[in-house]
């Protein structure tokens, strides 16, 4: 037994030996399955072999990290070198006094990144931030369900209400998918639709905001029962199984259907237009430094990676994820992909930016109890709206 | 040995108090109990009091009642406390109702009904959430529910089972029986099979029919049980979290996805924390109740 222990011992030692050797970087990043398989077979073990470290990547959701990274604060131990967060969610990140300044990082960005996007880093004319993945929703539909039905994808509202009825009046049951479930996936698309509406996504009283919910209360009828449900990771099943025929969502879920369901009859473009124009949110993430981090140096080094050219690319080809790199184009993506990249394009040139406030946690509360009891309740907008007008009119006083 | 006793009671002349020594007497029984006393105080005791002074703190630091008020006040609240207590009462009916006639089928002990139990019981192994994604199978509007019924031409249109409120409890109440009723099965077979074959013999001499026998012998001498398959699944149903959330998503809230909802996606722990005060209040009045109707002893037996 006594050689069994000295093993034991022997291999004690050398783990303490490698793990003292090999400094280890935390990442949390909020991908979908398929994302996470590319980033760590891919993207992360090159980034180990190149710095000679351990990489310790965890799905931590935009709405969890603040909460997260403040908890650790308190404890006095920051676990997390570097995080990738949604671009809508830095304020509070800022205000809270949990990122580092990231000017030492800002000389070190290429002049291939898109300045519109590096813009999106400063807060307070201070950088915070820097971009990471720019990502903005594209419209998938079913493109045998539509030449079934003689259907042309539409590309304003009033066709959009058209296609809606056509399907649930032939199918019994509506086709068009909302992503209806609450949270982030339906306040951004609401922002969207209310910006294509001419509205202000924060004003509940103007009318342009007002037209809006007024239409998504015209749609109601018409929309697939499955948007009571849909978020983003579920508007993929819903196509997937054919439960869905139209719907909007971010590219990531190309490469999931064609390639995984084999759903090589969904196309994308797009989208539609509203009364007011077509409307995209510039979505996606950007990366930060937690005050406190431990391995800052090698968190500046995988920001370095991340926005390399080799790594762009990968990103691009594998995932069709938008390049934050001029340098690195849509024709380099494979062959099927192509017209997907194509559609991310278009939807990109008719993209806005979010406006970052510091009550985006209760403008999301409103949001959704608008969407929640205007679409799943029937309420009717000309009840809802008003007083959520005043608490919004209130917030943004306060602000 | 001898004069060791003899040190022992030089040095220490009060060991012989009275009160010394019952101390004395109790001290294994203390020291074995004292890390389940410091298991229950740090993970259960310290957390529930953090929870409720967090619940009377406004995001400002004052004391008052405010996240209570700004709970009870919002559009969905009374909803989740009604959805909570639909669910709960709805589900434990039906498992204790079907974890009852199973148990009833399966208490001979023969070979075979050995192997249907086992198969009974893999539900329960199943974790939660898993459980929650292969119900939205089922249940989705082209889910195999609505594929089966087809088939068999009991509907034309596909059911949309959580697109109303009450089918949506409905739905999340037979999803989570599908998944506990064996825990309940369980508790009521090992009941089952303590109640002495005697007395049905006896009854049966004495001509008692089978439902007398179910009622006169089983149902009483199954209450300790039936008390205890309450208390455990009941705390259990009123937490009801994964399951509601991966079927309805938020159109059927309940008291803990209310909370959920209130601190990871709106970021308010106070009012997270006052949610769950409040779902902590309902389970021990909801105990405290039944204690009260079926009697103290049930426990304690």
């Amino acid at each position: 037994m006594r050689w069994l222990f000295v093993v034991l011992g022997i291999l004690a030692m050398l783990s303490t030996w490698t793990a003292a050797e090999e400094p280890a970087l935390t990442v949390t990043m909020r991908l979908a399955e398929a994302e996470w398989e590319v980033m760590r077979r891919d993207i992360l073990p090159t980034f180990e072999i190149l710095c000679a470290c351990k990489v310790r990547a965890i799905d931590v959701p935009p709405e969890a990290l603040v909460q997260r990274l403040r908890a650790m604060q308190q404890a006095g131990r920051m676990d997390i070198d570097l995080f990738a967060q949604d671009n809508m969610r830095l304020q509070e990140l800022v205000d809270a006094g949990l990122v580092s300044s990231l000017t030492d990082a800002e000389s070190k960005m290429s002049d291939s990144v898109y300045p519109a996007l590096q813009a999106a880093g400063v807060i307070d004319e201070q950088r915070y931030f820097v971009p990471f993945r720019p990502n903005v929703q594209i419209t998938y539909y079913n493109a045998d369900k539509f030449a079934e039905y003689d259907l042309q994808p539409p590309r304003t509202w009033p066709e959009l209400l058209v296609v809606a009825r056509a399907f649930s009046e032939r199918d019994g049951m509506g086709r068009v998918l909302f992503k209806g479930a609450g949270g982030a996936p339906t306040t951004t698309q609401l922002y969207e639709w209310i910006v294509a509406g001419g509205g202000d996504p924060f004003d509940f009283a103007h009318p342009g905001t007002v037209a809006t919910f007024e239409f998504l209360a015209s749609l109601r009828p018409y929309l697939s029962p499955e948007s009571r449900r849909a978020k983003w990771d579920t508007t993929n099943d819903a196509l997937a199984q054919d439960a869905a025929f139209l719907a909007q969502n971010w590219p990531f879920g190309v490469p999931l259907l064609v390639k995984d369901y084999g759903k090589t009859t969904i196309r994308t473009y797009s989208g539609w237009a509203g009364p007011a124009r077509q409307a995209h949110v510039i979505g996606g993430d950007v990366l930060g430094i937690p005050v406190g981090a431990r391995n800052r140096r090698l968190a500046l080094a995988m920001i370095q990676f991340l926005q390399s050219h080799m790594v762009q690319e990968a990103l691009t080809e594998r995932l069709g994820w938008p390049s934050l790199r001029s340098d690195v184009r849509a024709s380099t993506t494979e062959a099927w992909m192509r017209p997907h990249a194509e559609a991310v394009q278009e939807a990109l040139s008719h993209g806005v930016f979010r406006a970052n406030v510091g009550y985006w946690a209760d403008y999301e509360r409103l949001a959704n109890e608008a969407v929640q009891r205007i679409l799943w309740r029937a309420e009717a907008p000309a009840t809802v709206l008003p007083p959520l007008a005043e608490r919004l009119d209130a917030l943004r006083k306060r602000e | 040995m001898k004069w060791r006793h003899h040190s022992l009671t030089l040095a220490l002349p009060a060991f012989h108090t009275p009160r010394l020594r019952s101390l004395t007497r109790y001290a294994g029984l203390c020291l074995g109990l004292a890390p389940l006393t410091l298991y229950l105080a740090a993970l259960t005791i310290v957390p529930v009091v953090s929870t409720l002074l967090l619940s009377l703190q406004s995001p400002q630091g004052d004391w008052g009642l405010g996240a209570y008020r700004a709970i009870i006040s919002h559009y969905q609240f009374g909803e989740a406390v009604a959805n909570t207590l639909l669910v709960t009462a709805l589900g434990l009916s039906l498992e204790l109702a079907l974890g009852l006639a199973a148990a009833l089928a399966l208490t001979e002990r023969r070979r075979a009904l050995g192997w249907i139990r086992i198969a009974l019981l893999v539900p329960l192994g199943v974790p939660t959430i898993v459980a929650a994604s292969a119900m939205r199978y089922v249940f989705g509007t082209v889910g195999y529910l609505n594929e089966v019924l087809y088939r068999l031409g009991v509907i034309d249109l596909p059911i949309d089972w959580t697109g109303s409120r009450w089918l949506a409890v409905v739905t999340v109440a037979v999803a989570d029986a599908w998944k506990v009723t064996p825990l309940v099965m369980l508790i009521l077979l090992a009941g089952l099979q303590a109640i002495p074959r005697q007395l049905y013999e006896a009854a049966h001499t004495d001509g008692a029919t089978p439902w007398q026998q179910f009622r006169r012998i089983t149902l009483p001498l199954l209450r300790p049980a039936i008390t205890m398959a309450l208390i455990v699944r009941g705390v259990d149903a009123f937490r009801i979290f994964a399951l509601p959330l991966a079927l309805t998503g938020r159109n059927l809230p309940v008291l803990s996805t209310y909370a959920y909802v209130e601190y990871l996606e709106y970021g308010n722990p106070h009012t997270a924390a006052a949610s769950s005060t409040l779902l902590l209040m309902m389970i021990l009045v909801a105990v405290a109740a039944y204690l009260k109707l079926a009697g103290h002893e049930e426990v304690l037996r």
